[in-house]
């Protein structure tokens, strides 16, 4: 896909590679030649010759590399890139279902390793056909001088780098294993950074001193294991290409020494064989990294086969405006008012149409209900929703039908604002971390304000707030919210106050809802 | 603030110190390398040997030296195999030596230090830089070893075959230096700003990943996938810069390297004529040169991988520049009231966020504090943890200034608890940091009320938690936290909202039996729920970093004022 997605470039790359590779794997063959038809015939004019086509391939392959390095590059980039915007789309466009269909250290995944596996296999496109190019050149012009010599370095030197994988292969499968083991080291040096702070607070580092030694002197035991494994594979690596050399270099010199070939030609055959192992080596890597980018995309494809949970129904309805209500008759949150439910997330999920339910808004059940209205027009806010990195006054702004600076207000959070250095242009780290948890949970609640959506669900959205705080912001969010369906899903007394009951508590003793004064009439469209 | 970096020379050090204590080893490893090595470079000057023996029309014992030459493969293979083991052995010794001083120095980390650089920056370099680490170590050290050995040795064996024709090489001495120092010069600023980019785009995509409900419910995906592009544009564009260096760095290498064999015809056509060279010379010179390209190519790729370790290396030592925790000689205190004078204390000059709060607290009292979000409650129960110290004025224990305590000591005296729980991945009994027998635990575990989960647990205390193996909530997090302090029993303790993330009735609870079991130490405890104020001793309404109003609960009610509004609002029969 991403090979034939700008072809120009494919072809480039593999031009390119053939350029940069051909030089190399023909000069043992021209300095052959050049020692047999000059050197040693004491033909000094033809040496300038000579030395005219080595100057002449360096300058094609410098300049080839630079251009197979370019285009190769590129091509990674373009690879790494689109797998990574596919990847990152989804996930967005998946939204909720993402964390219930797929672990999220899964994904995470894809965006740091997938992405750039599937970038390296595109990389090693032009390095490969250089690679396939040249064995077939040096390959024609070694038979063509001794058949039976040609044909020993042709077999023998694939036969013996490919014949490492299999010798090797069970040595591997022990080498992954082992391998797992170090990320333990790195987990609990990590775990002890994390709970540093009780460590040192309440003193149990000699202990855990303890335990990270145990598990680090394992892991090094485990990595000495290892190289003991991959030694096999280090001796093999010159052991066995080594001997097709040493038995082409047997042969070769029986010949010359018959006189059925050149002293040129034993030098061509000895660096030949030498050499015919960069490109089968490049060919083995390129498959290795056409597996592992295989892999790879099978696990991004595997989330980009995803669909949401809930699909856009057939027949999609337009929202109403109306009462939240778990079955028919059955209403939860009257329309326009603010409405206090105990703490539920289910029940909270239920209402707005994150879980599979018969729930109805306004008379009209939420599964009929046209998607993409339905998130704009009844928004749920959780106490573990992300507050993401960002300058504050941009990542607050998630809409603009109330202003932020109203949002805060009416979050009281003004003083969060005030107390970073740069108020709105303060730049919050990873997940909101630099602030506290009560400033944290304020930001959230600003943030969905400035939506302003028709129905807006809270779950305890002040638990981490002093009394004083939280008594200030249900007045205000109760002023701001005038009219509009807020259900709030606490054990929060203060919001139990402000919700005072009128009406029927629909669940139980301990929800309540407050008539919205004035304005809203249940049902009417705004 | 950011913890320090280690220079050059303290890493030279420290490599010399931890080599120097495995010596044996590390002189076996290099001995190994440098002899297979060696072997290596017979090949071509058997072949030169056979060359002038064709060209002299002698015949030389083809068979023998075919059997020498494969003898001389085999024992090259097993040098090689034996170099790799002694090498991945003290690689893995120099690691596990860095990791354990890291964690070790760490731990000795004075918690003012860390709480001011965050743990974040702690956090990357006990796993980013440990990982950089290991893959220098593991992969780019040897490689650079071998391939630096296997030119060095070549361009020796070349000069003892002919050091005329040798003189080949100086062609691309200057172009080799020259072009590398230029590439050098601009990758290096080049490569840190790409690591840094595509970090960026990482932390962008894990955002998206981990937020994906947020992003939905808010409506948020087009921003996120902007967000994404952003970074990925700034990542992209450092590629590019890269991609333009190496497009003109790379084409050098490949001249250096067949320049000279064009060389070395041209010396060799010249001296064979004037008899100065034989044809097996000249062939085993090119081929040598033929030879180095492969270690030559190696060197150079691995050299930025070594250089990306050395700065991982650099941050890992940098934690011993950081000077570890007073430790004095033990103070003598009387008594065990708490004394605050005038104490002041800003995080920003200028932005004081106490303002001199004179307080005492008598030993065993139980002082509950509350107070605005801001108003300075957090910063005052670290000020009385001895965890930062006071701008100005003095906090004072058992009459001895806080100052003055050594770490151990003061941890002995008073505690910290905060709502941030941290589970480590270990079991109960580890968890709870104490070596008591496991009846006391049990005690201890039901007075914070985690005795029932504990014992349903397939191996009680010897259970592990955390992620990979039993997975624990953040209430019981918190009741671990609590078991904790109780174990370790301190005379005082500070109580920062220890009890939020577990549900109302729980938390009193908890509250309650902590209480118990506290009793006859001082507990200094912050809260936002105000169910327990009618327990404390005193109650001290904190304001914008004022003292607005110290008292019992009866006083502060009947001195009316926005408190008392809210304490009464507690009371009242809601629920």
């Amino acid at each position: 896909m991403v090979l034939t997605a700008r072809p120009g470039l494919t072809l480039t790359a593999a031009i390119a590679g053939a350029g940069a590779m051909l030089p190399t794997a023909v000069m043992p063959l021209v300095v052959g030649a050049a020692i047999d038809t000059s050197i040693a015939a004491g033909e000094p004019a033809d040496l300038a010759g000579w030395i005219g086509l080595v100057l002449g391939l360096a300058i094609v392959q410098a300049v080839a590399s630079g251009v197979l390095n370019w285009a190769s590059h590129t091509m990674w980039i373009h690879g790494a890139v689109s797998a990574e915007r596919a990847v990152v789309g989804h996930a967005a466009h998946l939204g909720a279902t993402l964390p219930k269909r797929m672990a999220t250290g899964e994904v995470v995944a894809m965006g740091s390793e997938d992405v750039y596996d599937i970038g390296n296999a595109v990389e090693t496109f032009g390095r490969t056909i250089g690679a396939l190019t040249s064995f077939a050149v040096v390959a024609v012009v070694l038979v063509t001088i001794t058949p039976v010599l040609g044909t020993v370095a042709l077999v023998g030197v694939p036969l013996a780098v490919l014949g490492i994988g299999p010798l090797l292969r069970p040595l591997h499968r022990r080498k992954e294993a082992q391998r797992e083991r170090f990320s333990e080291v790195t987990a609990m040096g990590a775990d002890i950074v994390a709970g540093l702070r009780i460590l040192r607070g309440v003193g149990g580092e000699r202990q855990h001193l303890r335990r990270f030694t145990v598990v680090n002197d394992r892991v090094r035991d485990a990595g000495v294991a290892v190289g003991r494994t991959e030694s096999w594979l280090a001796a093999a690596e010159i052991a066995l290409p080594g001997l097709i050399t040493v038995i082409v270099t047997w042969l070769g010199a029986r010949l010359a020494l018959d006189g059925a070939i050149s002293p040129g030609d034993l030098i061509a055959f000895y660096g030949a064989s030498a050499f015919l192992v960069v490109p089968v080596r490049t060919a083995t890597e390129a498959a290795d990294a056409a597996s592992a980018a295989r892999v790879a995309a099978g696990r991004v494809d595997r989330l980009l086969r995803l669909a949401p949970e809930f699909d856009q129904p057939a027949q999609p309805m337009p929202l109403p405006e109306g009462p939240l209500s778990l079955a028919e008759g059955d209403v939860v949150a009257p329309a326009g008012r603010l409405t206090v439910l105990p703490p539920d997330r289910a029940l909270a999920q239920r209402l707005t149409g994150y879980a599979d339910s018969d729930a109805l808004i306004g008379g009209v059940p939420i599964r009929d209900v046209d998607r993409a209205e339905l998130r704009r027009r009844v928004m749920l806010v959780l106490g573990d929703d992300h507050l993401f990195a960002g300058r504050v006054g941009e990542e607050l702004a998630a809409g603009d039908a109330v202003s932020v600076a109203d949002a805060i207000a009416a979050a009281d959070a003004s003083d969060v604002i005030d107390a970073l250095p740069e108020g709105y242009d303060a730049v919050l780290s990873e997940r909101g971390r630099s602030v506290s948890g009560g400033q944290r949970q304020r930001l959230l609640l600003a943030r969905a304000l400035t939506l302003d959506p028709d129905v807006l669900v809270l779950e305890e959205p002040t638990s981490a707030v002093d009394a004083h705080t939280e008594a200030r912001i249900v007045e205000r969010i109760a002023a701001l919210r005038q009219g509009q369906t807020t259900v709030v899903l606490t054990s929060s007394p203060l919001w139990r106050v402000a919700a005072d009951a009128h009406g029927v508590a629909p669940h139980g003793p301990a929800a309540s809802s407050r008539d919205a004064p004035a304005t809203a009439q249940e049902g009417a469209a705004r | 603030m950011m913890l320090p970096l280690a220079d050059a020379r303290m890493v030279r050090r420290w490599l010399r110190d931890v080599a120097s204590r495995k010596r044996g080893d590390f002189a076996v490893m290099l001995t190994l390398f440098v002899l297979a090595s060696l072997l290596g470079l017979v090949g071509p000057r058997l072949l030169g040997v056979l060359v002038d023996a064709v060209a002299a029309g002698r015949r030389p014992p083809v068979d023998v030296l075919a059997a020498v030459f494969l003898a001389v493969l085999l024992a090259q293979a097993a040098l090689r195999r034996w170099a790799h083991v002694r090498a991945t052995r003290f690689g893995e010794h120099l690691l596990a030596t860095a990791r354990a001083d890291f964690t070790e120095h760490v731990l000795r980390l004075p918690i003012g230090t860390v709480e001011e650089a965050g743990t974040g920056d702690l956090l990357s370099r006990a796993t980013s830089d440990v990982d950089r680490i290991e893959y220098a170590a593991r992969y780019a050290a040897p490689e650079i070893l071998t391939s630096s050995i296997a030119v060095v040795l070549t361009v020796a064996a070349m000069l003892v075959t002919s050091p005329l024709l040798t003189l080949g090489m100086l062609v691309s001495v200057p172009l080799l230096m020259l072009t590398t120092r230029w590439y050098w010069r601009r990758a290096n600023p080049v490569l840190e700003r790409m690591l840094a980019a595509w970090g960026d785009v990482q932390a962008s995509a894990t955002e998206t990943v981990t937020g994906a409900r947020t992003v939905e419910a808010l409506g948020l995906a087009d921003r996120r996938v902007a967000h994404n592009d952003r970074a990925l544009r700034a990542a992209v564009a450092t590629e590019h810069a890269h991609r333009s260096l190496l497009a003109r760095w790379l084409p050098t290498l490949d001249l250096a390297y067949l320049l000279p064999v064009a060389a070395v015809l041209a010396i060799g056509g010249l001296a064979y004529r004037s008899g100065l060279a034989g044809l097996g010379d000249i062939t085993a010179v090119t081929l040598y040169l033929l030879a180095m390209s492969a270690p030559l190519v190696e060197l150079l790729a691995w050299v930025e991988e070594l250089q990306v370790g050395s700065v991982g290396l650099r941050r890992i030592l940098g934690v011993r520049r950081v000077r570890p925790a007073r430790d004095g000689a033990r103070v003598t205190p009387s008594g065990r009231d708490v004394q605050l004078r005038d104490v002041r204390f800003a995080y920003r000059d200028g932005h004081d966020v106490l303002h001199g709060i004179d307080l005492d607290i008598g030993a065993g009292e139980r002082l509950m504090v509350i107070g605005p979000s801001g108003s300075g409650k957090s910063t005052l129960a670290r000020l009385l943890a001895g965890l930062a110290e006071p701008r100005s004025g003095t906090i004072s224990l058992g009459g001895v200034d806080l100052r003055c305590w050594p770490h151990d000591q003061l941890r002995g005296e008073v505690l910290l608890l905060t709502q941030e729980h941290h589970v480590f991945a270990a079991t109960v009994r580890e968890n709870l940091m104490a070596n008591g027998d496991d009846f006391r635990l049990h005690d201890v575990l039901a007075v914070v009320g985690a005795d029932d989960w504990v014992r349903s647990l397939p191996e009680g205390l010897d259970t592990r938690l955390g992620p990979g193996a039993v997975s624990v909530s953040p209430a019981v997090a918190q009741q671990l936290a609590l078991a904790r302090v109780l174990l370790a029993d301190p005379p005082v303790v500070v109580l920062d909202e220890a009890t939020a993330a577990m549900d109302n009735g729980a938390a009193r609870q908890a509250e309650r039996s902590v209480a118990a079991a506290l009793a006859g130490r001082t507990v200094i405890s912050i809260a936002h729920r105000l169910d327990a104020a009618r327990d404390a001793d005193r109650i001290l309404v904190l304001d914008d970093g004022r003292i607005a109003a110290l008292g019992t609960y009866d006083e502060l009610v009947a001195e009316g004022g926005s408190y008392a509004r809210v304490l009464a609002s507690h009371d009242s029969p809601v629920r």
